[in-house]
């Protein structure tokens, strides 16, 4: 006998205010490290009426111009003026500046690589613990429900959206209710909206089905049928958009970000900060291996949990679970994972790239995962999405 | 700021501001003589150039053209302008300032900066300064959106008001003055005129300053240099002090004139004291030591303290029961040299000269007192100023020449005394004073007080 559930996911808009946040703190984390791709910075915003307060601590060898940073990022949201103007917000910050522990002095020859090694040992500064996941419901070994949503989200954001739909503005939440058998999902239940829209009422639930629902599930294998309840601003649209209409902060969408709740969350923002926090990259390390682990075939559904203790490079915790989906137990894939993958955080780092990142992409790579989700997102190319640890990970597996 | 001109190649618009506003505008970049696209790539180059020169404290502003077309309209103005470059102009700080930021701050005066440059900039000239860190920014884009209420909440706790326009200023001086702060605030422009006259004191700068300014303000540094300010608060502080030294003295002296007078005359004696010993007492004895007070010279911690509550009366409650309690323990002894005069001499001169001359040297041994304020004048721990010892030697000889010159003492009607009348009349007038000041060593917490019972707080230990 099969079992139907139900799983509800959330996606906001790029204009949402802890949105907003999230962005302005990535754009600052973006700009530090295409300057420096060594920088380091935590960048916390939070966003209210026509105040964005700032507080950033900083260590790079080059200068950003922070609050110019913030007003470019306000005015890509696109409000309407009457809710806000990035030239016309106020900006309240606290900069204060890093004094590094680390060693800035940079060698050559073999002390360079004696350091090298040394570096790559460098421990973790923190203590954490985050969890990877992926499954493979969706090509993209994302859960259907956020990975709609997100899509959704992001089909709305879209500047030729709004040109098609006048009036609606860049705030709103999607929520995306899925119905499972098993482990299947078999139909979309539910699907809410709630926009910013100053236009003729009636007409955005008709654009929104055409221009919107269309286009995002046409390539996906679940779609919503007759049955599926679509609801269009259900308490009537949002007056106002981002701070005009509610406080924000950084940090605060944190199950948006990851697997809208269809994973463990160790509860840590992951935007605002630079790769050496682990919050932020052993989160994509976590999702690097539980992505290949599903793609190598050992596992339809994979959780990685990897926790870290101050003053050790390499993690405390290494554990798989696979939700009986798996081709071996779970204590021996974790061991498996934990012979093939370098998780030292420097390690993570380097594999991923995450510190070239920024300045290959032009200065736009963190600001832009910070909206519309960290994984999943197939069009940023980021590297915790490329399966290529799949061979080595099924040359592995005793036959 | 974009002004349209006709020139041999046509129509051009020029535009010079904020670079990061003007980067806004631009599609294109100058080079040496043709014009390459401005990408995302040579815009973030650019915005990070700015950085740089504003973190040196340099104020930024950017150029750009655009050529135009007979017909043109506003909307031409709004973009497709051609980025020609930055320029930094360097507005430094006077090598006085850091210095009166810091004895302001040791003062308890804080100080915030105003300033139309961008952030980066405004950071980097309030580090020069010294002003408070970690440095808390507001920049403003256009003050007129934020809520009076929200800006009183801000300027609580911001040390650099960055692209603020002149115009603005007032609002960030109500804001504070709603905080119940008391501003003061430099200005020179004709635009600071409202703000200079809304502020609690307004400072024009003497040589920079325009006229109306100038006119308007409550100060003027007459060299523009924000050091004569720290003079002036001193100087302002040193006033205050001295004038509540002077009152404390002569409204304790002069009130136990009184008790002593009508406290007898109640008890049904005669007065202890004639109209002209009366006039002798305030006109002579008190002139010169509240001269002395009134010039005493600067307390040493007299910048280090914080600024006094506005709200406080000159004469706060508690000094006014200084005051009646002091006054009536002067009083007091001369009460008990009158009294003992009577006992040993009768109703008669004797001992109407005990209460004159007790009276007189309770009178001057108080003006150390006065000069401690709430102090023990004996652990005061400043040395005795020229000022004080001139006043009060001046005084001490005036007596003296009452019992060397007889027609002094016949024309106040009083006698000199025998030993044992003498030392009565000492004892009385030193022992209210001794009380004084030893009440002051208990509260001050020189003496023990009797029996504080022992509260066990650790000391925190020092962060490492």
């Amino acid at each position: 006998m099969t079992q139907h559930r139900f799983f509800t996911s959330s996606s906001v808009l790029p204009g949402h205010p802890d949105k907003l946040c999230d962005r302005i703190s990535d754009a600052l984390v973006d700009a530090h490290l295409e300057i420096d791709p060594e920088a380091r910075i935590r960048a916390e915003a939070a966003a209210a009426g026509q105040v964005i307060f700032l507080v950033t601590d900083v260590a790079a060898s080059g200068q950003v111009d922070i609050t110019g940073v913030v007003r470019r990022t306000i005015a890509q949201t696109g409000y309407f003026p009457r809710d806000m103007v990035a030239d016309a917000c106020a900006i309240l910050s606290q900069a204060s500046t890093m004094t590094p522990p680390w060693s800035a002095a940079r060698t050559s020859g073999a002390a360079a690589r004696h350091e090298e090694t040394e570096q790559m040992d460098r421990p973790a500064s923190e203590q954490t613990t985050v969890f990877g996941y992926a499954c493979s419901e969706t090509p993209e070994r994302m859960p259907l429900p956020i990975l709609a949503a997100h899509h959704l989200a992001a089909k709305l954001g879209t500047p030729a959206l709004r040109q098609a739909i006048p009036g609606l503005g860049p705030d709103g939440d999607v929520l995306v209710t899925v119905e499972y058998d098993g482990d299947r999902p078999i139909r979309i239940d539910t699907i809410v909206v709630q926009l910013q829209y100053h236009g003729a009422p009636g007409k955005l639930a008709e654009a929104f089905t055409g221009l919107v629902l269309a286009p995002v599930f046409q390539s996906m294998l679940v779609k919503p049928d007759k049955s599926s309840k679509l609801i269009v601003n259900p308490a009537g649209p949002l007056e106002a958009a981002g701070p005009a209409r509610d406080a924000g902060h950084t940090g605060r969408k944190n199950a948006d970000d990851s697997y809208g709740g269809a994973a463990r969350h160790g509860g840590h923002s992951l935007s605002g900060k630079d790769p050496s926090r682990l919050d932020r990259s052993a989160s994509y390390a976590a999702r690097y291996v539980a992505n290949n682990v599903v793609a190598a075939g050992l596992a339809s559904e994979c959780e990685l949990m990897l926790s870290y203790a101050i003053g050790q490079s390499t993690p405390t915790t290494v554990f798989a679970r696979t939700f009986s989906t798996g081709v071996m137990r779970d204590h021996e894939l974790s061991q498996l994972v934990t012979e093939l993958f370098d998780l030292r955080p420097a390690a993570i780092e380097k594999r991923l790239r995450l510190r070239e990142l920024p300045r290959e992409r032009g200065g736009h790579f963190y600001q832009r995962l910070a909206a519309g989700g960290h994984f999943g997102r197939k069009e940023l190319d980021a590297p915790w999405e490329q399966d290529d640890a799949v061979e080595a990970l099924k040359s592995a597996v005793p036959a | 700021m974009v002004t349209v001109h006709s020139g041999p190649d046509g129509l051009i618009a020029m535009a010079k501001g904020a670079p990061d506003e003007l980067l806004e505008l631009c599609d294109r970049v100058l080079l040496e003589d043709s014009t390459i696209p401005l990408d995302g790539q040579r815009k973030a180059t650019l915005s990070q150039r700015n950085a740089t020169m504003a973190a040196s404290g340099m104020r930024v502003l950017a150029f750009a053209t655009k050529q135009l077309y007979p017909g043109y309209g506003d909307e031409d103005l709004d973009g497709g302008f051609v980025w020609c470059g930055l320029v930094g102009l360097l507005d430094p700080v006077r090598a006085a300032a850091p210095g009166a930021v810091a004895a302001l701050k040791r003062a308890g005066v804080r100080t915030a900066m105003i300033t139309g440059d961008q952030a980066g900039t405004a950071v980097a000239v309030a580090r020069k300064l010294g002003l408070d860190e970690p440095l808390r920014v507001l920049e403003a884009g256009d003050l007129k959106s934020l809520d009076p209420e929200v800006l009183r909440g801000l300027v609580h706790q911001v040390e650099v008001f960055a692209r603020f326009p002149p115009e603005m200023k007032l609002g960030v001086v109500r804001a504070l003055q709603a905080n119940g702060e008391i501003v003061a605030m430099t200005g020179d422009g004709v635009n600071d005129a409202p703000a200079l006259r809304a502020a609690d004191v307004g400072v024009a700068m003497g040589e920079r300053g325009t006229e109306l300014a100038r006119e308007l303000a409550d100060v003027v540094l007459s060299t523009d240099d924000l050091a004569r300010m720290v003079d002036a608060v001193e100087e302002g502080r040193l006033v205050r002090a001295n004038v509540r030294r002077v009152i404390h003295y002569l409204l304790s002296t002069n009130a136990s004139e009184v008790w002593t007078v009508s406290t007898a005359v109640a008890l049904g004696f005669p007065s202890p004291l004639t109209a002209a010993q009366l006039l002798w007492l305030n006109l002579v004895t008190d002139v010169a030591p509240a001269i002395g007070l009134a010039t005493e010279p600067k307390d040493p911690d007299l910048m280090r303290q914080p600024p006094r509550d506005p709200s406080e009366p000159i004469i706060p409650s508690h000094l006014q029961r200084r005051i009646v309690g002091e006054s009536a323990a002067i009083a007091t002894g001369s009460l008990v040299a009158y009294g003992l005069g009577m006992l040993r001499h009768g109703v008669g001169p004797i001992a109407q000269s005990m209460a004159f001359w007790s009276l007189i040297t309770g009178q001057l041994m108080h003006v150390p007192l006065a000069r401690a304020g709430s102090h023990p004048a004996t652990r005061y721990g400043r040395s005795v100023s020229r000022s004080f010892v001139l006043g009060l030697g001046a005084s001490v000889l005036l007596q003296a020449a009452v019992l060397v010159f007889p027609p002094i003492r016949a024309l106040l009607g009083v006698s000199t005394l025998g030993l044992a009348d003498g030392l009565i009349t000492l004892a009385a007038a030193a022992s209210p004073i001794a009380a004084i000041e030893l009440q002051r060593l208990v509260s001050n917490g020189a003496l023990p007080a009797p029996e504080a019972p022992d509260v066990g707080i650790v000391p925190r230990r020092e962060a490492a």
